[in-house]
């Protein structure tokens, strides 16, 4: 879903080299009622969208599923995140998950990474005549703000169920506060961890989906009240 | 004279005591219990051989036993299975209930997907760009994922 939206896709391929990776078969359940219908669905699957350098050091995780606005606009976070960690030292990268951490620990939204034109002859010049900072608000941000108060409303995309869309707005808010100051937190203490070293924990404890357990931690669920059971 | 009226007399008495010759003879109309009780009789001595059934003798038949004898055999083998199974063992099936059914392939959206990270990341080297991995449960182009 979120690969066929054309702006998505369109980013994804002029900023990004992507690639995709199963990390086990996803379990399906088909539910017959016995009167020639079936429905067929899969169970407890569960996503994570990586950055890394070139030379494997993930850079920052965007856990589960989005609703595309928000997707894309962290994907353009996380591309300039690549260039705010290029230019500056490894130090850097630790910096910027713990002030992310700080700032959902505080209950504010994440800080934003902003790029600015740099006059040279300016103090804070640099090579290219752009900076890149972490800020929590930009002019650009209050002035959206200012605009969303004017009466906008986020328009459903067309061919989305209400509730389906719904239920990916819950989804994206809950990735964007809980689940992304787990891995904040988690990148802060192991800034230079690979995607082999860290999908088992990231799939535990912030998917809640144990790729080391056979029933992906819906044992209890399953088995807990079936009267069948053994 | 006399001999006349002695005829007379004679023919006299034939006729009142002889059948009439040449008429229909009438039956009396007798009640039909008459009748019937002969009949009736009849059947009451018969009435059971009639009424009922013949017997006619079946070949011999294999009685008719009780589910519990088919059942028990089925159910002391499972409980022997059950006692002599470790008890570690999970008696929840270990085989997936439902099995693997055909995943239909479909397109992994618009994306130009490296085929390994791999090559990703030879690409990133090459390319300056980061690269993006995206991981999932299942395949991303097969319809469940």
């Amino acid at each position: 879903m979120l690969f066929s939206n054309q702006t998505v896709a369109d980013y994804i391929n002029e900023h990004f080299e992507p690639t995709w990776q199963s990390v086990r078969p996803v379990p399906t359940v088909t539910i017959d009622f016995g009167n020639g219908y079936t429905i067929q669905r899969t169970l407890n699957g569960n996503i994570a969208t990586y950055v890394c350098t070139a030379e494997g050091t993930v850079l920052d995780i965007l856990p589960g599923i989005y609703e595309p606005d928000t997707y894309l606009a962290q994907l353009e976070q996380l591309a300039l995140l690549a260039r705010y960690a290029e230019r500056n030292t490894g130090a850097s990268l630790v910096d910027y998950h713990q002030q992310q951490t700080r700032a959902l620990e505080a209950g504010r939204p994440l800080l934003r990474l902003e790029e600015f034109e740099v006059p040279a002859g300016a103090i804070f010049a640099t090579e290219d005549g752009v900076r890149i900072i972490l800020t929590s608000s930009t002019v650009q941000q209050r002035a959206a703000r200012f605009e969303r108060r004017k009466g906008e409303r986020p328009v459903l995309p067309p061919g989305e169920d209400l509730a389906q869309w719904q239920a990916l707005q819950q989804d994206t808010q809950i990735n964007e506060r809980q689940r992304r100051l787990q891995i904040h937190r988690y990148l802060a203490e192991r800034p230079s961890t690979t995607p082999a070293a860290m999908t088992k924990w990231l799939y535990r404890e912030v998917l809640h989906a144990d790729l080391d357990d056979p029933y992906l931690g819906l044992g209890k669920l399953l088995f807990e009240n079936d009267p069948f059971g053994g | 004279m006399i001999f006349c009226r002695s005829l007379i007399t004679v023919a006299i008495a034939l006729l009142a005591t002889a059948p009439v010759w040449g008429q229909k003879l009438r039956l009396t109309d007798v009640t039909k219990s008459r009748i019937e009780f002969g009949t009736k009789q009849l059947v009451a001595d018969n009435a059971v051989e009639l009424l009922t059934e013949p017997v006619v003798p079946k070949a011999p038949q294999p009685q008719d036993v009780g589910k519990s004898l088919l059942e028990t055999p089925v159910k002391e083998l499972v409980q022997h299975a059950s006692d002599t199974a470790p008890a570690d063992v999970d008696p929840r099936p270990t085989q997936p209930l439902v099995q693997n059914t055909v995943n239909e392939s479909v397109a992994p959206g618009d994306v130009h997907w490296h085929t390994d990270p791999r090559a990703a990341q030879a690409a990133a080297r090459r390319s300056g760009k980061p690269i993006l991995l995206f991981q999932l449960l299942g395949e991303l182009d097969q319809r469940f994922t």
